[in-house]
């Protein structure tokens, strides 16, 4: 058995002490960098890295990976406690866990989202383990009508996301696919609605819209309605800051459902944890009994997301490790340390340096326990962040919201831009749009632009090419059938109303 | 506590000496070295920044800090506009590629030239570039390939990334001259576009040797002709596009170091000592066979000739490639 | 003047407005090209969608209005949420001369003071430590380049810093 031999040597190797150190450290600034807003993985493993330069090659990928992955962990502690998502990955997050924070929960809401975490995370290494090779062939299958099906599942969730109107749930996703194609179009090097600005050449980054639409706007709202005390009740005693028994029960289905899409979409080079978490979120409404209480703060809309955000994890590495292939920035700078300590990812890689590759591969075991056992004590402690006062909070939050979006750029362009996003936020919220949609247009509409325009530009034009191939055919029934459900739901009534009549 | 006159005369004689020795004597930075990428960690532009950085701080070529700054954002030109204000700072450096020039012709917005505004401080490495096909494809060679495309006009494709990008140029002349015609398709990133070709869903792809070596040497991809002056030591065995039957101009994708709007004449040349020095330098060698460039080196008035015509030979190109030419 | 049903009419009407800028620039870039569809492709799409639901959005909601959107507004609370954007807007606003610290120090104190109502000196000594407190986090821990401000630059200078 390959398998358990290479693991059997990636055990020595993760378990020396040196490298359980290494791995310590990586996981611990992975979760600082991610409840920090500001500094994301990319930045830190890139900033890092020259430390690395004289460690053997095994001790250095644990650490930087550990950065990657821990990141990840901390991502959603900010989501859910002041609606500002640390990493783009943890928007998703905001969805629920900030409903749950507001609902007295939140101390359940990070204990749900460090279980998941580490479910999913698991769930995600054990993938990487066992099929490694196989799936990276699996994912080679996929091209631009696989990804656009994809995209377009993505964006039947809307129907789903929207709440009360859908005209308005469209709306607000017009919106955010309108935004997204600010900047210069990579096909014809055109640019789009840039309004003769420079600074818009480049596009809107996402973080900004994200904090601006969900962070800014939620404290304009909440100084609208004047919440005197705490916005955000902290129930006294330890217990009550810990996820219940019923809480965990009802998310044993996102656990499952996380770690699989997670690590699926995360082994995609086109698509990345953020597309995961979202489409999680949603299978997880869909298939939901109560769907229309996501949203208000159920404890699956957090596991599912932030599960899938760290099953991604397992599944960027299958690319990194196999092909050779980053699938983003964090990954694509690990590739580059393995390449400069001479060790070269690619189809060789498992043969030639099997103590790397497994070592890695155990090590991420170890460091999936590591943070757990780091992340669970700290729930009680960052629960009583809330206690603060609000006209101490609030300030905070905004000035958090200005060094998240700055530090992206480093333009005080972005902030401008925030403040604009922080508004139409705000005006949503006041003229009863929903926001979501806004985001989750944003992030898939330029990727669906683009895998549309490569399919048809690959196929001459030819729109049976979905046809002909089977996922991508099979995604679309299903965002089709999505999308038509309102509308089966418009005939139930119209036909319970002719019964009756 | 006072101080009598005489010392006091002489502290401010030497903070004035203090101050005007930096000018009279050699250059040296004084404060961190500002090293700016036009992209993200994670690409390509900002692990050369890095590698440089580290270079300067391993061979001690700057007695500073040298600190990579990332400003991305519309190819080059949020790069660009920041160094066009940093005019006069002896402390801040940019790394430029093709894509500087080409941004500043296509791009309305990119109003800052490269060698007109900013001032060039040395051009560094020269890319070759390799034209890759699946291992089990029919063809053998860059004639077959093209035979293949004019039997079937549209059908066979090639994955790369902007248009204005080298791949797309050379595609086009290499079309015209031939008459031949495949279709070229855009991905953002490098790992799509190779997944698009390992994946059988594009035919052929050009890339940098470092990009796909790997997956040469593990027999999934292999390699039709090498884009370079004269044979690389690493792919001796595959002819060059000359050597295929096919003349091209000369269209090399460099990387170089520019620094802002008049630069102080003694940073300049502090600058163009030092990367000088660097190409000399056994680390440098290393990273450059590792990565299978070829030593570009030229000088700060050489560079800025290239540049210049560079850029002519650029605007020609891209005029057949389809973009918008507004410069 | 409550908002009451005019929320959706207002809001719709915008929305068409936008579509219809949407729609005009995307008709001025290519459809399809000879290579397939070109930049104007998916833009017309939305625009066209945009247009067609916000006007569906007006008609539907002054021929039928939804008794549950006839809510009136809270205006002190908008006005408000409106002044704190303001001061959000200023502060950014002051960011480059003034730098980080002193600007988001006189965000905090303003929406302190005159937003939530606290006194004027609870509001400076919030405000203060929680300014030093975010310079040393991201600034001096983490190495965020956060603007330092020019308008101090001479001063810094003058003490042999800068």
């Amino acid at each position: 058995m390959d398998i358990i031999n290479g693991l059997v040597q990636g055990f020595s190797v993760a378990l020396l002490p040196v490298n359980l150190m290494w791995c310590f450290v990586g996981c611990f600034l992975g979760t600082v960098v991610g409840i920090l807003p500001g500094l994301g993985p990319a930045a830190t493993i890139a900033m890092l890295m020259p430390l690395t330069y004289g460690m053997n090659p095994a001790s250095g990928i644990i650490m930087l990976t550990g950065i990657y992955y821990g990141a990840k962990y901390g991502g959603s502690t900010t989501s859910i406690l002041l609606n500002i998502p640390g990493e783009s990955s943890s928007v998703a997050t905001c969805l629920d866990g900030y409903q749950m924070a507001r609902n007295g929960r939140a101390g359940a809401a990070l204990g749900i989202a460090a279980i998941a975490s580490f479910i999913a995370g698991t769930v995600g290494v054990i993938l990487l383990t066992l099929m490694a090779p196989p799936i990276a062939q699996i994912a080679l299958a996929f091209s631009s009508p696989e990804y656009f099906a994809l995209m377009l599942l993505g964006l039947s969730l809307v129907v789903l996301l929207s709440g009360a109107s859908i005209v308005k749930g469209v709306l607000s996703l017009l919106i955010g696919l309108w935004l997204t194609s600010i900047g210069t179009d990579l096909f014809t090097a055109e640019s789009r609605y840039v309004f003769g600005q420079t600074v818009l050449v480049g596009g809107i980054d996402f973080m900004v819209v994200a904090i601006g639409v969900f962070a800014l706007s939620e404290v304009l709202s909440s100084i609208e309605s004047r919440d005197e005390t705490n916005v955000l009740p902290v129930p006294r005693g330890i217990l009550n800051l810990l996820p219940t028994w019923e809480e965990l029960k009802a998310c044993r289905f996102a656990f499952v459902n996380g770690s699989l899409v997670g690590f699926f979409v995360g082994v995609l080079p086109g698509a990345g944890s953020t597309i995961a978490s979202f489409i999680s979120y949603g299978i997880e409404k869909a298939v939901s009994k109560h769907p229309e209480k996501f949203g208000t703060g159920v404890p699956e809309g957090v596991a599912a997301p932030e599960g899938a955000n760290n099953a991604d994890s397992g599944g960027a590495l299958v690319p990194l490790l196999t092909l050779g292939l980053p699938g983003g920035s964090a990954t694509a700078i690990m590739l580059s340390a393995l390449v400069m300590w001479g060790v070269k990812p690619g189809p060789l890689m498992m043969e030639e340096r099997p103590d790397v590759f497994w070592g890695l591969v155990a090590s991420m075991y170890i460091g999936n326990v590591m943070l757990l056992v780091l992340n669970l004590p700290l729930v009680p402690v960052f629960a009583q962040i809330l206690r603060v006062p609000v006209f101490v909070l609030f300030p905070m939050i905004l000035g958090i919201a200005m060094v998240g979006a700055y530090s992206a750029s480093g333009r005080i362009f972005d902030l401008a831009l925030l403040a604009g996003f922080g508004l139409l936020g705000y005006l949503m919220v006041k003229f009863r749009y929903p926001t979501a949609p806004l985001i989750l247009g944003f992030v898939l509409g330029d990727a669906m632009e683009r895998a549309l325009r490569q399919t048809l530009m690959m196929s001459q034009g030819d729109i049976t090419t979905f046809a002909e191939r089977p996922i991508a055919a099979a995604m679309l029934a299903i965002a089709v059938l999505i999308l038509l459900t309102p509308l089966l739901g418009y005939f139930n009534r119209w036909r319970t109303k002719a019964i009756e009549g | 506590m006072l101080i009598d006159r005489r010392t006091a005369g002489l502290i401010i004689a030497s903070v004035v000496l203090a101050l005007a020795t930096p000018a009279l004597a050699q250059f040296q930075p004084t404060r961190p070295l500002e090293l700016v990428a036009h992209n993200g960690p994670g690409s390509g532009n900002d692990a050369f920044a890095r590698t440089l950085a580290a270079l300067f701080e391993q061979e001690k070529l700057v007695p500073v800090r040298v600190q990579v700054v990332n400003k991305p954002g519309g190819g080059s030109t949020t790069a660009a506009a920041y160094m066009a204000s940093k005019a006069g700072d002896p402390n801040t450096l940019a790394v430029y590629t093709n894509t500087w020039l080409i941004d500043h012709l296509v791009q309305q917005a990119a109003q800052v030239s490269l060698y007109q505004t900013l001032t060039p401080v040395a051009r560094v490495v020269i890319e070759p570039g390799l034209f890759v096909v699946r291992a089990d494809a029919p063809w053998n060679n860059l004639k077959e390939f093209i035979e293949a495309a004019k039997a079937a006009p549209g059908k066979l494709k090639q994955s790369g990334g902007s248009i204005t990008a080298r791949e797309n140029i050379v595609r086009q002349l290499l079309a015209k001259s031939t008459g031949a015609n495949w279709a070229f398709i855009s991905f953002p990133s490098g790992s799509e576009r190779m997944a698009a070709l390992l994946g059988g869903h594009v035919n052929l792809m050009m890339i940098d040797p470092g990009e796909g070596i790997e997956q040469v040497r593990a027999g999934k991809l292999k390699v039709l002709a090498q884009l370079a002056d004269t044979r690389l030591a690493a792919f001796k065995d595959i002819p060059t596009v000359k050597e295929s039957g096919y003349e091209l101009p000369k269209i090399p994708q460099v990387r170089g170091v520019i620094g802002p709007p008049n630069m102080p004449a003694e940073a300049l040349a502090f600058y163009e000592g030092v990367f000088k020095k660097l190409a000399q330098t056994s680390g440098w060698k290393k990273y450059i066979a590792d990565n299978y460039f070829e030593d570009g080196h030229q000088g700060a008035a050489e560079s800025r000739k290239f540049l210049a015509e560079f850029e002519g030979e650029l605007r020609e190109q891209l005029q057949t490639t389809g973009a918008k030419i507004v410069r | 003047m409550g908002l009451g049903r005019d929320r959706d009419v207002i809001s719709g009407a915008v929305l068409a407005a936008l579509g219809v800028f949407i729609l005009s620039q995307a008709l001025q870039w290519n459809f399809i090209g000879p290579d397939g569809p070109g930049p104007g492709f998916f833009p017309v799409g939305y625009g066209v969608l945009m247009i067609v639901l916000s006007l569906y959005l007006v008609v539907k909601s002054a021929l039928r209005p939804d008794p549950a959107a006839r809510t009136s507004n809270d205006w002190p609370g908008t006005g408000r949420a409106l002044a704190t954007w303001g001061m959000f807007a200023g502060s950014i606003a002051l960011m480059e001369p003034l730098g980080f610290p002193v600007a988001f120090a006189l965000l905090a104190a303003g929406t302190i003071w005159l937003v939530m109502g606290k006194q004027l000196w609870v509001a400076i000594v919030t405000a203060v430590v929680s300014a030093a407190c975010f310079w040393m986090v991201f600034s001096l821990a983490l190495g965020l380049n956060l603007p330092a401000g020019y308008a101090w630059t001479p001063l810094l200078r003058m003490l042999g810093i800068g």
